[in-house]
């Protein structure tokens, strides 16, 4: 395993802006930075659960129900954490609401379930979601950032900016798709850039 | 139960709170499909049928067997398993009945199952504490909402694909920009229902 | 990674898929309800938490337990009225009253209201679902509005609705939906009060 592996899914691959899964938790819960850690956070949680039990027991499951399986697992590693969640960090449970259960139905879990941690032995899959998780968080923390600042003047909580010059649109629907329509667009960018200078580089 | 209350909750699910500009659920296959306007309006229908359906008998599974046991916690892996075998029953009454819609819908039909919109939809009405009829109608009118989403979408990126969009914009960039300002104008429908 | 021989892979016959889907749901059910279990109490707590931090933000300095004496409104649906006391005097009560009328639906307040009727101050107990919009609810100079205001004299609707609220600047969704939430909190006051006379 080349040392790219660990960092692919921060830039490379990097699940939102390059693979473009989780699109639902991504544009929701990122109306601020420390939503977007938590929620990022507790997904690589789930993922790296997920990740780690189905490729321990993927020589025990059926082709054919292969998805219902990990289905019933991810659904209960996130209802484990919403349950831990609402007890020991309840302002975390009450900022992500709805989305905690919505972890189950991220495509980005459902999607390293079946394109790595299906085929690949424990320990690497446990290396890929925590670097899936933290690419994840990573986005999730530079969006909610950059909407809260232009939505709220603020950044996790302090704030930076006058009210004055709060574009509330930001903190809304609108404002996320067009900054992450921007963000990907940028991230294109960076990408093709790096792969120019490694062609120019051979 | 009266005409305003329902009527405010259908208006209310498929603009006011539409369930992708508005709430967000659903970007995916949003996303994903809604490049033709047919293929829009099949995956909406397609969407409509499992969301109902799973609304329904998630709600009634809820009420009737979960909620009076103390079972809460096994809800989201319930539903979650009533929607995968829903939209299994889909895709193979589909592939009998039009073939074609199947086709064209491809891998986004058992994507339906990690819909967000679905489990979504399931948990909001729980949440509510919604009777049965009233979650129908907003099932209904939520999957309405959706189709009408994505419809107006596809319209639009049908007319995209003749301008000249910058090398870096093309592909999810432009189009989660173009949902942006749809949404904008989606927003303009907030405050017009007056609920309860 | 070569071997001579496959791995061992279950195969798809129905009685294995049966079979593992069946173990596999057991399983997790057994842990999900194990986690139920050990943390039944500490979200029980938390709950209590909220609600009595809640008392001390809008009717400070009471020494019995509200929680005790809660009472539930007869004509209002879902409201619950806690009595506040000192020394055995009732100070007021703190009412937990909601409206359904938020930006993005429920929104529910612990509401103060002293012996003479007068609103002392609401906290927010549980705000929309959809994450960061809530925000709004917290505005200190919205709030500061409603301190000791005598519902009687001052109209509990947003000047645009010829009331005496300031609406929060663009906010008059959420306005109006707090005016709702804290007017059925006064109704359901009223009606403890004179039931008690």
């Amino acid at each position: 395993m080349q040392k790219s592996d660990f960092f692919k899914g921060i830039l490379r691959e990097n699940p939102i802006f390059v693979l473009l899964l989780g699109m639902c938790p991504t544009l929701a819960v990122s109306s601020s930075a420390t939503n977007g850690i938590g929620m990022g956070l507790a997904a690589t949680v789930v993922l790296v659960a997920s990740n780690v039990s189905i490729s321990a027991v993927k020589a025990l499951i059926p082709d054919q129900v292969r998805i219902p399986a990990y289905i019933v697992l991810i659904a209960t590693f996130v209802t484990i954490l919403e349950y831990l969640l609402h007890a020991y960090i309840p302002s975390l449970y009450e900022s992500l609401g709805i989305f905690i259960p919505l972890i189950v139905v991220n495509c980005i879990i459902l999607g390293r379930a079946e394109a790595f941690a299906a085929r690949n032995k424990v320990l690497p899959s446990l290396v890929d979601g925590i670097t899936m998780g933290l690419g994840f968080t990573i986005a999730l923390t530079i969006l909610g950032s950059i909407r809260e600042i232009l939505g709220a003047g603020a950044i996790f909580g302090m704030q930076i900016l006058p009210k004055e010059t709060n574009i509330i649109a930001f903190i809304l629907a609108p404002g996320a798709f067009v900054t992450l329509g921007f963000l990907i667009a940028g991230a294109g960018m960076l990408k093709n850039a790096m792969d120019n200078r490694r062609k120019e580089a051979r | 139960m009266d005409i305003a209350y329902i009527l405010s909750l259908t208006i209310g699910a498929m603009v006011v709170n539409n369930i992708v500009l508005v709430q967000f659920l659903g970007i995916c296959p949003f996303l994903g499909v809604s490049k033709r306007t047919e293929t829009a309006l099949g995956m909406g229908a397609a969407v409509m049928f499992v969301m109902v359906l799973a609304t329904l008998v998630t709600t009634v599974v809820y009420k009737a067997i979960l909620d009076p046991l103390k079972l809460d916690f096994l809800s989201t892996m319930v539903f979650i398993l009533v929607i995968a075998g829903l939209v299994q029953l889909v895709e193979i009454v589909l592939k009998k009945l039009s073939p074609g819609l199947y086709q064209a819908l491809g891998v986004y039909l058992p994507l339906i199952t990690t819909n967000c919109t679905i489990l979504g939809v399931a948990i909001l009405v729980i949440r509510k504490n919604m009777d049965l009829g009233p979650a129908l109608v907003f099932a209904l009118f939520t999957s309405v909402g959706f189709m009408l989403a994505l419809f107006i979408f596809a319209g639009i990126r049908e007319r995209l694909e003749f301008s000249k969009i910058p090398k870096s914009l093309q592909g999810a960039p432009i189009s989660l920009i173009t949902a942006g300002l749809l949404a904008l104008a989606f927003m303009g429908f907030a405050g017009m229902v007056k609920t309860l | 990674m070569s071997s001579e021989k496959k791995p061992f892979k279950m195969p798809s016959t129905f009685p294995a898929m049966f079979g593992v889907l069946l173990i596999i749901s057991l399983i997790c059910g057994a842990l999900l309800a194990l986690t139920y279990a050990s943390t039944k109490d500490a979200i029980a707590s938390v709950e209590v938490q909220k609600t009595k931090a809640a008392f001390s933000v809008v009717l400070p300095g009471f020494d019995n337990d509200p929680l005790a004496d809660r009472m539930e409104s007869k004509t209002e649906a879902g409201v619950l009225l806690y009595p506040l006391k000192k020394g055995g005097e009732l100070l007021g009560y703190a009412v937990a009253t909601f409206t359904e009328r938020g930006y993005a639906g429920r929104i529910e307040l612990m509401v103060g209201i002293d012996r003479d009727g007068k609103i002392t101050a609401y906290k927010e107990t549980k705000a929309a679902e959809t994450p960061g919009l809530g925000s709004n609810l917290a505005s200190p100079d919205f709030k500061k509005q409603f301190m000791g205001i005598d519902p009687v004299s001052f109209k509990l609707e947003v000047k645009k609705d010829g009331g005496d609220v300031d609406a929060i600047a663009a906010s008059t969704i959420t306005s109006r939906a707090i005016c709702d939430a804290i007017n059925r909190a006064v109704r359901a006051w009223k009606e403890t009060v004179d039931a008690e006379k």
